[in-house]
Formats: structure tokens, C-alpha cells, sequence
């Protein structure tokens, strides 16, 4: 499966072959299903033995394993459990979106957003992306997240054009305003502004760079002996 | 299948580790088993009589003893010797081991 191509590969052996893991939402509404629990809220540092014994097999049907729960069971020797759980927690963390840049430069208004449910998740996936059902199911969070990214990116595109319009025209019609308007400040989604892009230091070093450029340059095959 | 044994009262019990019956006890004993299990050194009495209750091997198994009948099993007198054999089970279970 395509999931478990793109992802980083985590291995768990289990019926004599190692199995590519990764948290599919078909995985995760397993999960869900056999413990009962919203998939967002399974704490994989501090699982249970029915919990840990469930989001194994879950990840290991997902896989293609035939093994049933019983057997996944079998899997968790005493030896075993603290590197399955370890695997578990590595093919989650490379499973689930990562903290983007954007989203951490994102002002705070103080309110955490609430994680997404599963169904607000399908909703997203099938409204805003048009996934298919058996594309959203076969595909990790973060692979949806890298699609959705791609879509604003694809609206802040149109945003732009649409601002520069916009600009153009406010800044060159009658009673235009004293100071020239930003195709930037007509944008739904405009670009997290770059701390670095308005605060660049000025050192000795960029200043000379500066004034190389403003000096008129030595003309080539002139010069006296 | 290695199994540790634990005598109270002149009755001999089979002890094992089984992750399935862990994980299957957690719902009648109302407790994380397995977080006990990563620190028997300190385990409540809920999650020492959960384990109990896991790890008894019957023949054939619906015999088995019920959780009250596991925690009567546990005495003052008897808590160490339950705690050891428990661990030695999981010992046993670990792979490598004798």
C-alpha cells in the first residue's frame, strides 16, 4: 500500500515475516472500534495490555498480516513488549502531521484548537480534498495533512492574483490612498510573514557588500603598467 | 508454555505469563495490568490480584478462579510468595531465559 511506502519504514515481525506498519485511518477506526476509544485520545506511552494488544493487530491487519488478535497477543512477550511499544510509538509519530513552521508562526489567540474527530477528519478529507472513502481510509493523517497543505498553497496562489487586481486597482483609481495598499492585505490566506524576511542584521559584512556593488568597477585591459 | 508454581493452603497453582489473559483480565480487573507488570516492585492490590487472576493456568481453563477467589488467595502471609512466583512466570516468559 502506498502508506506504507511514503512513510518512514517501521518493521514489526510477526508469522515468520516483518511487517511495514504505519497508521492508516483504516488502522486508527480499528483501533476506535476494538477499544472503544477516539483514536486521537490513545496515549501509546502509557497503553494498557488490551490497548496495546489492539493497536497491534490493528496496525498489523492494515499491514496484510493475517494474524488474529490472539496472535498479536502471542507477540507481546515480556522481552517483546517494551520494543513493539517503541516501534508502535515511532510509526505514530511518523504516521501523524508533523508542527509545521506555518502553524507555529500562527498567532495565538489563546484557545488550543480542539483536536479533530474522526468524522471532522472524513468530513475534511472528503469535502475539502474529494477523497474517495477507500483514498482517506488507506491514507496516514500526515499524507492527507501534506495534501491539504498543497491545497493552500494552491488558494494562496489564486488569493494573490486576485490581491494584486485588487491592489492595482485601489492604488490607481480616484481618491487612491495616500499609502500604496498590499496585494498581501486582500488575501484569505495570506503567507505567515517570515520573522526573518524584516529582521535581517546588519553586520560590517553587508554594508561593504553594499558598497562594492555602488562603486564604479575597474575597467578590464586599461590598467597602466 | 513455562510455567512457575505457587503453594498456598497445601494447593498448588500453575503460574504463566500470558499477554492475552492480561489483556482480557484488565476488564474484569478494572486496572492497567500492564503497567503493573513493567513494575511489580510497586503495584496496588487491584492490579497484584489482576495478575493473579491472569497468570493461573487451568485445565481445562473455565475452571478457573474467579477474581475474588484470587484475592482471598492473598494474604499477609502469602503476598510475597505470590509476588515472587508471579515474577518468576514472567521471568521464565522472557526469551533467553533457562
Amino acid at each position: 500500500m502506498l502508506a506504507h511506502r511514503i512513510t518512514k519504514p517501521i518493521e514489526i515481525p510477526a508469522g515468520g515475516a516483518r511487517w511495514r506498519i504505519a497508521f492508516t485511518h483504516r488502522a486508527l477506526l480499528d483501533i476506535e472500534e476494538l477499544t472503544g476509544m477516539g483514536a486521537m485520545q490513545v496515549n501509546l506511552a502509557n497503553l494498557s495490555a488490551g490497548l496495546l494488544r489492539a493497536v497491534l493487530f490493528a496496525v498489523l491487519r492494515e499491514a496484510g498480516a493475517a494474524t488474529s488478535i490472539t496472535e498479536a497477543g502471542e507477540i507481546l512477550r515480556p522481552g517483546a513488549v517494551p520494543k513493539i511499544r517503541a516501534l508502535l510509538i515511532e510509526a505514530w509519530t511518523a504516521s501523524m502531521p508533523e508542527t509545521d513552521r506555518d502553524d507555529e508562526e500562527e498567532p495565538s489567540t489563546g484557545n488550543a484548537a480542539e483536536p479533530l474527530t474522526t468524522l471532522d477528519a472524513w468530513a475534511k478529507a472528503r469535502y475539502d480534498l474529494r477523497l474517495s472513502d477507500d483514498d482517506w481510509l488507506s491514507m496516514t493523517p500526515r499524507m492527507v495533512y501534506a495534501l491539504s497543505k498543497r491545497r493552500l498553497e494552491s488558494a494562496r496562489q489564486f488569493e494573490l492574483m486576485v490581491g494584486v487586481l485588487c491592489a492595482h486597482t485601489v492604488n490607481h483609481s480616484f481618491h487612491a490612498p495616500r499609502n500604496s495598499t498590499n496585494p498581501r492585505s486582500y488575501m484569505l490566506h495570506p503567507w505567515p510573514e517570515r520573522a526573518s524576511a524584516h529582521s535581517t542584521r546588519v553586520t560590517g559584512e553587508t554594508v561593504m557588500t553594499v558598497f562594492a556593488d555602488l562603486l564604479p568597477k575597474p575597467k578590464k585591459g586599461k590598467s597602466k603598467p | 508454555m513455562k510455567t512457575s508454581t505457587l503453594v498456598i493452603d497445601n494447593e498448588t497453582l500453575t503460574l504463566a505469563y500470558d499477554f492475552n489473559a492480561i489483556a482480557d483480565a484488565e476488564r474484569i480487573a478494572g486496572c492497567n495490568l500492564l503497567a503493573a507488570l513493567e513494575n511489580l516492585a510497586d503495584i496496588s492490590a487491584i492490579q497484584l490480584r489482576g495478575l493473579l487472576y491472569a497468570a493461573i493456568v487451568t485445565e481445562p481453563p473455565d475452571v478457573r478462579p474467579t477474581l475474588v477467589d484470587c484475592g482471598n488467595l492473598i494474604r499477609l502471609d502469602t503476598i510475597a510468595a505470590v509476588t515472587m512466583a508471579l515474577a518468576k512466570a514472567y521471568e521464565l516468559a522472557t526469551p533467553g531465559a533457562v
